[in-house]
């Protein structure tokens, strides 16, 4: 069953009692927060204030209060990271993502999927940090079956944020060529678009209203290469890609057709944690179920 | 979808699934705004997390300080290709590989723009070589046949950017007119054992001709692990570094 026959399936369900419902629906709130971050490259301190191009942007201090300002007027807010967390700074080598992954956690983040230069201490160096994230990792395209990190990964994960189901799957990139094979070891790395559509399959078969895709695949590529746009393009259902891993600033988040017409959002936040991505769905509850009843009078 | 959905009793099966579940109302993405907040000096710390990254910083401060060994004078990458930095990069390279994996390194080469600091004299910091080495370059063994070798020669001889060890150069008008590995001169009947990092033998600085070059060893020794671990070898051994340019590359 595709969404737009289960919407409508369900919509027309709920004509049959429209009062309760919308007595219902008026008690929640139908706005959705989304903060994101991507390739934040264990930049923990902003950048020095040396003239050069990123000279005293970032800074996860700072991150951290601006989290802090938005919980306070969004009480539906998702956070997530893309990957590429670990790498970049000399607080990755001494710690080998401690700081990181603690920091992300007193923000409360709610999931994040792998770059592969989360990999950069093998599966190893990933199990010795895991324990200091209290958020999941989303991983849907990596299988960990044959490695130390077998179930320690989420294939997807759904949120109820103010009675918004929002499900989430996390799409890696290929790890052969761009980490060394002893990094990763055991981990296969599984067709992005097919794993992507029995996703969203998925996470629809279990009534989630909003599909958020975590992809480390990048922006996008001139060659054949799996990216964002591309997968946007070819599998339907997704709402929203939080992309990473080729440090793109997009000014604002780009709209794919995808197969059957729909518009999947692609957005990336740049690198470095120099920015963070914001996307404010509304959910209008009460119209729909108006048009529902439009429709199952029409069936009448 | 065609149903037919005069049958009360299959509307009030899907009423029912609806009342159910009522977290799974169907909800369709409506309106959305985005916008991207940068993260600059007009946003204050939050102070709790101040707080929780000092002694992390204090502590990394601290490695970074540490002295790890002494240099007799500043090495840097002044000099026409070769320079007494890059010999010296090349030279420690050469010296690990073989520890490490105890096998014969003929040449080892550095691209002198991966070198993004001197090295300076007196104590050398671990901050130093994480200045002077801040990427994630791996060292690659690969399987050099002679004409690998003259490609290598003809390339320095060109862009003139590399630290070679173990291979003698020299060229006339820009035109390579000898090359010699470890003082002989090239044997067809044998391969060489090139030690490199991943950049360039990935193509990197317009290396191209090494991408299809047999490897023999990928490793996940890192280029700065390397410097790290040569330089603390040499302190260890009552050694000061030193290196200089001695006439490994000539062009005349």
């Amino acid at each position: 069953m595709n969404r737009r026959t289960f919407i409508q399936k369900s919509l027309i369900g709920a004509g049959a009692i429209t009062l309760p419902l919308s007595g219902y629906a008026a008690k929640r709130s139908s706005k959705l927060c989304v903060l994101h971050t991507n390739d934040m490259h264990s930049r923990i301190e902003p950048f020095p204030d040396d003239g050069s191009a990123f000279a005293n942007l970032g800074g996860m201090a700072r991150r951290a209060a601006l989290i802090q300002e938005i919980r306070r007027q969004e009480p539906n807010l998702l956070l997530l990271d893309a990957g590429d967390i670990f790498q970049g700074t000399p607080y990755f080598n001494l710690y080998g993502g401690e700081l990181e992954f603690k920091l992300m956690s007193q923000m409360r983040y709610d999931a994040a999927t792998l770059g592969n230069h989360d990999f950069d201490n093998g599966l190893d160096g990933l199990e010795e940090q895991l324990p200091h994230a209290s958020f999941p990792f989303i991983c849907s395209n990596y299988d960990f079956s044959e490695t130390n990190l077998k179930d320690r990964f989420l294939p997807y994960k759904v949120f109820d944020k103010g009675g918004i189901k929002v499900g989430v799957f996390g799409i890696g990139i290929e790890l052969e060529g761009l980490v060394p094979a002893v990094s990763y070891g055991a981990t296969r790395y599984l067709d992005p678009v097919e794993v992507a559509d029995e996703m969203v399959k998925t996470l629809l078969s279990i009534n989630c209203q909003m599909v958020i895709c975590l992809s480390h695949l990048g922006y996008s590529y001139k060659s054949q290469k799996i990216d964002d746009q591309k997968l946007a393009a070819k599998v339907d259902g997704i709402d929203l890609i939080i992309g990473g891993h080729t440090h793109t600033f997009l000014e604002a988040p780009t709209r794919v057709t995808t197969p059957s017409g729909g518009i999947t959002l692609v957005n990336q936040a740049g690198r470095s944690g120099v920015r963070m991505g914001r996307l404010d769905f509304e959910f209008d509850r009460n119209k729909k179920i108006k048009k529902a009843n439009a429709e199952s009078l029409a069936i009448k | 979808m065609k149903r037919n959905f005069g049958f009360p009793i299959l509307a009030f099966l899907s009423a029912l699934l609806w009342i159910s579940a009522p977290g799974c109302a169907p909800l369709q993405l409506g309106t959305h705004q985005s916008t991207y907040l940068e993260i600059n000096e007009r946003l204050p710390d939050d102070q709790a997390t101040r707080a929780f990254i000092v002694p992390y910083k204090e502590a990394l401060e601290k490695e970074m300080n540490t002295v790890i060994g002494e240099s007799k004078k500043e090495l840097n990458t002044k000099g026409t290709s070769e320079s007494n930095l890059g010999n010296l990069v090349a030279d420690l390279q050469q010296k690990f590989v073989e520890r490490k994996l105890s096998t014969k390194v003929d040449i080892s080469v550095i691209n002198n723009g991966g070198l993004r600091n001197v090295i300076p004299s007196g104590p050398i910091t671990v901050g130093n070589i994480y200045e002077l080495s801040p990427f994630e370059n791996f060292i690659y063994l690969l399987e050099m046949h002679v004409e690998d070798i003259i490609r290598l020669a003809n390339y320095t001889i060109e862009k003139k950017n590399l630290g070679i060890a173990g291979m003698y150069l020299e060229a006339e008008n820009n035109e390579l007119v000898q090359v010699r590995i470890n003082g002989k001169p090239l044997d067809q009947n044998r391969t060489y054992v090139l030690a490199i990092n991943d950049y360039l033998a990935n193509g990197g600085d317009y290396m191209d001709f090494l991408i299809e070059v047999k490897r023999l060893e990928k490793t996940n020794f890192l280029l700065r692990e390397m410097l790290l671990e040569e330089i603390a070898q040499l302190t260890e051994k009552g050694q000061k570094v030193d290196a200089s340019i001695e006439g490994r590359q000539i062009y005349r």
